[in-house]
């Protein structure tokens, strides 16, 4: 093979330039036909032209070295600081010369040069790689729609592509979500918008961020949402999330995606100033009701009583980032609607992203108070009761616990 | 004295019957006032306290006061005036003119008391409750106060 890509990068000429590469990390797809040793010859000027017109696209001009090299296809790879494309040239030949797109090669290539593009590092541990691999997928989706590419495409090319899910990979079903993602992001970039494409995998994101300062907080530990689950993912803790809100008695919770993870809603309810929930149908309604059956004494305390009404919105965020609180008091009124605005569900690409040790799960409770019957309710702030309280006054924790 | 009443009689059609005295009227009316005035306070005063309209208690006397206020300044004004003029009390009313007075004086504080009263049953806001009882309350303290008036400015005697 080696012999062979020497005489196609220019005869005996580019023999004398072959040399072996070493690096620090790479990508490639089927790396199982990796030889054991890397070597390079330069690189022809329609395959440079056509890689740095791609990397062109991502609006990024790095410093990327272009080489011929004996890889499979085409691999994404560091020595240093410096950064590599190497590339088969028999294939991105073909590649040139064909007159239907070859949308596999150009996943690839895509997703190659969303490494390169965004300035990945391979030496990483593998929690961090499934990261780096799916936000590459979403690069070449979008790299494929300016291409041209439709959806059906992206997805026949997708499954031709050998993908493993393993300890360092995503699993094949994100990285489909991924590519789609990143073909959905293109559209939208060119003012195509979202449409009503059911594979579309975008969810809204959360209506604000950082989100507004909350009246209590609680960090739920870990091993209550990933307990006894041996490769730990988002969508874990997001089903563990919705079994406690389904057993607590929440109905509506919304989905919202997060910088590096997502957001859970549940409908706001109103309570007892002691944090407990208002029980029934009564629970639900934001005012104040009168009393449902009429007795003389419910209607006196009624009558010389303020009725004040206590409502509260859970937020659940799961993200590896930190998470701050804005303090903008402008936003203060927004948790009220968050749970109308999202998805009902998490979307693959980010399901399937790891639950490492950087993930963090924050519940938020914004608690609302109405002085008396139809007035406006306004955000408490700090709120009355602790966020732990209120976890377990509403009967969450004892479910997550469970 | 049989032929000085037939006189009265032939030159007054109304019978005595058929008559009140002004002071009587003034009276019955003013304890209606008085006393649904006091009701109504009362229990205002009791729900400002309390915090049951919150910040909007000002709103709630704002209200209250302009639908009160100005009949009863009458009614009291009149009372003591009438106290240390004897004179003025001779007046006599219609007993039926006094009956519409009293019944459109009992309406309207009735729909007074019931736009408090109401509150507890309602899921709206009480201040806009209030707002919208004026809808109602505004021609009807028109009707009220033309006819008090007549009852208590009146200076005619029989």
């Amino acid at each position: 093979m080696l012999l062979g890509l020497g005489a196609f990068a220019g005869g005996a000429g580019a023999l004398k330039a072959q040399e072996s590469q070493a690096v620090d990390g790479l990508c490639a797809f089927n790396s199982d036909h990796l030889a054991e040793k890397l070597y390079v010859f330069p690189a022809d000027k329609q395959a440079s032209a056509l890689f740095e017109d791609l990397l062109g696209m991502s609006g990024k001009k790095g410093k990327l070295s272009i080489k011929a090299a004996n890889v499979p296809e085409i691999a994404a790879a560091e020595k240093g600081e410096q950064r590599f494309l190497f590339y088969d040239p028999f294939v991105i030949n073909e590649f040139l010369k064909g007159r239907r797109k070859d949308w596999r090669v150009a996943a690839v290539i895509g997703h190659q040069i969303g490494h390169q593009a965004s300035s990945h590092s391979f030496a990483l541990e593998p929690r961090l790689r499934a990261e780096i691999e799916l936000e590459a997928d979403r690069f070449a989706g979008y790299l494929m729609f300016r291409l041209g590419a439709k959806l059906e495409d992206v997805e026949t090319a997708v499954a031709g592509l050998p993908l493993k899910g393993d300890a360092s990979y995503p699993d094949p079903p994100a990285r489909v979500a991924a590519f789609r993602e990143g073909w959905h992001d293109g559209k939208a970039e060119a003012g195509g918008g979202m449409g009503f494409d059911e594979t579309t995998e975008n969810i809204p994101q959360f209506p604000m961020w950082p989100p507004p300062r909350a009246s209590g907080n609680m960090e739920i530990p870990s091993s209550l949402l990933i307990k006894g689950v041996s490769r730990p993912r988002l969508r874990d803790a997001a089903e563990r999330i919705l079994k406690a809100l389904d057993s607590a008695g929440y109905g509506e919770r919304s989905f919202y995606s997060v910088p590096d993870g997502f957001a859970l809603v549940a409908r706001i309810e109103q309570i007892y100033p002691d944090g407990r929930p208002k029980e029934g149908d009564a629970r639900w309604p934001v005012s104040v009701e009168p009393p449902r059956v009429f007795d003389l004494r419910s209607y006196f305390r009624a009558l010389f009583n303020s009725t004040p009404g206590f409502y509260r919105v859970i937020a659940f965020v799961v993200t590896s980032r930190p998470l701050i609180q804005s303090s903008d008091p402008t936003k203060s009124k927004a948790p009220r609607d968050w749970v109308w605005g999202g998805s009902n569900r998490l979307p693959t690409v980010i399901g399937f992203a790891d639950y490492t040790a950087n993930v963090s799960c924050t519940a938020l409770i914004y608690e609302f108070q109405q002085a008396s019957r139809g007035t406006d309710a306004v955000l408490d702030n700090p709120g009355l009761l602790t966020g732990r309280i209120h976890m377990e006054r509403s009967a969450l924790l004892a479910e997550l616990e469970k | 004295m049989q032929a000085k009443q037939a006189r009265i009689a032939k030159e007054d059609p109304l019978t005595n019957q058929q008559l009140v005295p002004m002071d009587r009227a003034r009276n019955r009316l003013a304890t209606l006032w008085l006393s649904a005035a006091a009701l109504i306070f009362a229990t205002l005063s009791i729900q400002s306290l309390r915090l049951v309209y919150g910040a909007s208690v000002q709103e709630v006397w704002g209200w209250i006061l302009p639908t009160l206020m100005p009949t009863l300044g009458m009614i009291v004004t009149v009372l003591g005036y009438t106290a240390v003029d004897e004179e003025l009390s001779k007046a006599v009313v219609r007993r039926s003119f006094l009956a519409v007075a009293f019944w459109l004086s009992f309406c309207y504080l009735l729909l007074i008391l019931m736009t408090i009263a109401m509150q507890p049953l309602s899921p709206a806001n009480p201040v806009d409750l209030m707002r919208m009882s004026n809808l109602w309350l505004g021609p009807f303290q028109g009707l009220v106060a033309s006819a008090l008036g007549v009852l208590f400015v009146t200076k005619r005697q029989r």
